[in-house]
């Protein structure tokens, strides 16, 4: 039960573990496959199939892995923002249209205003 | 989302847009990956096989970019986002050193017609109508980028 909890917040991590391990997998069967054989012909498919795949997973794993711990500073940053807010120290922000960016998710951009002499 | 303000606390780090990017590029650089094997498996000759790795290994390459535009684009908000709320921690020239303290961190100002963004001090908006303050990352989302006298050093 405490892992399927885990398993849903850590999504990523776990995702990029897997993705790691199988990479691994892929590079250690192109190995075999490619030490097998003495034709380069024969050689190839292992090399696109296993060498290439595992480095294409290797990468994935690691941007997952990068992007956990991206998340978590940004939800970081969240809560210290909110904290501000709350306190006072930092302006009310009042959104309002994004004309530049309007096909865009960051459309919800905020403006606080401007408290200018 | 914290209602009494407004602000979009909780919003995401990445767009829509950067995941459904990040997504076609990754299954076009697997579709590229599988052609290129079953290319490459089709033929023992050496010669023809060379544009079926060529195809699997521009898979890879387009992989591996797509995933460094997706960290370095969450890279920089992050960046943006810590300097909207703690400052430039940079020292700066002491010529211009007692205006920055002099100012909020969060008094990034612009109007609709400009390009740039500016301390709130800066002479190049002092004066100007329909002056709207927010943060680095608002304006950067706005599509405007830092001013070059009064934010020196940029803003990333």
């Amino acid at each position: 039960m405490d892992f399927v909890k885990y398993a849903r917040n850590q999504w990523d991590r776990i995702g990029a573990w897997l993705c790691v391990i199988a990479g691994a997998i892929e590079l250690l069967l192109g190995y075999l496959g490619v030490s097998a054989t003495r034709e380069t012909g024969k050689q190839m498919p292992y090399i696109v199939s296993n060498a290439m795949v595992g480095l294409f997973l290797l990468g994935l794993g690691a941007m997952l892995w990068l992007s956990a711990d991206l998340r978590d500073e940004w939800r970081k940053l969240d809560s210290i923002e909110r904290h501000l807010i709350e306190h006072g120290q930092l302006p009310a922000p009042t959104p309002t249209a994004n004309p530049g960016n309007s096909g865009n998710d960051n459309g919800q951009v905020l403006r606080r205003e401007a408290s200018l002499r | 989302m914290n209602a009494r303000h407004g602000i979009q606390v909780g919003r995401s780090l990445w767009t829509a847009r950067d995941g459904g990017e990040l997504v076609v590029l990754q299954t076009l650089s697997v579709v590229f990956l599988t052609v290129g094997y079953i290319g490459t498996s089709g033929t023992l000759r050496i010669g023809q096989q060379v544009p079926w790795v060529d195809l699997a290994a521009a898979g890879l390459v387009l992989s591996g970019l797509e995933i460094m535009r997706f960290m370095t684009t969450a890279r920089r908000r992050i960046g943006l986002r810590r300097l909207s709320l703690f400052g430039d921690v940079v020292p700066r020239p002491a010529a211009t050193r007692r205006e920055v303290s002099a100012t909020p961190i969060t008094a990034l100002v612009t109007t609709a017609a400009m390009t740039r963004y500016h301390d709130a001090g800066c002479p190049l908006v002092t004066g100007k109508a329909g002056i709207v303050a927010g943060t680095a990352l608002s304006h950067e989302e706005s599509g405007q980028r830092p001013c070059e006298l009064c934010l020196a050093g940029g803003a990333s």
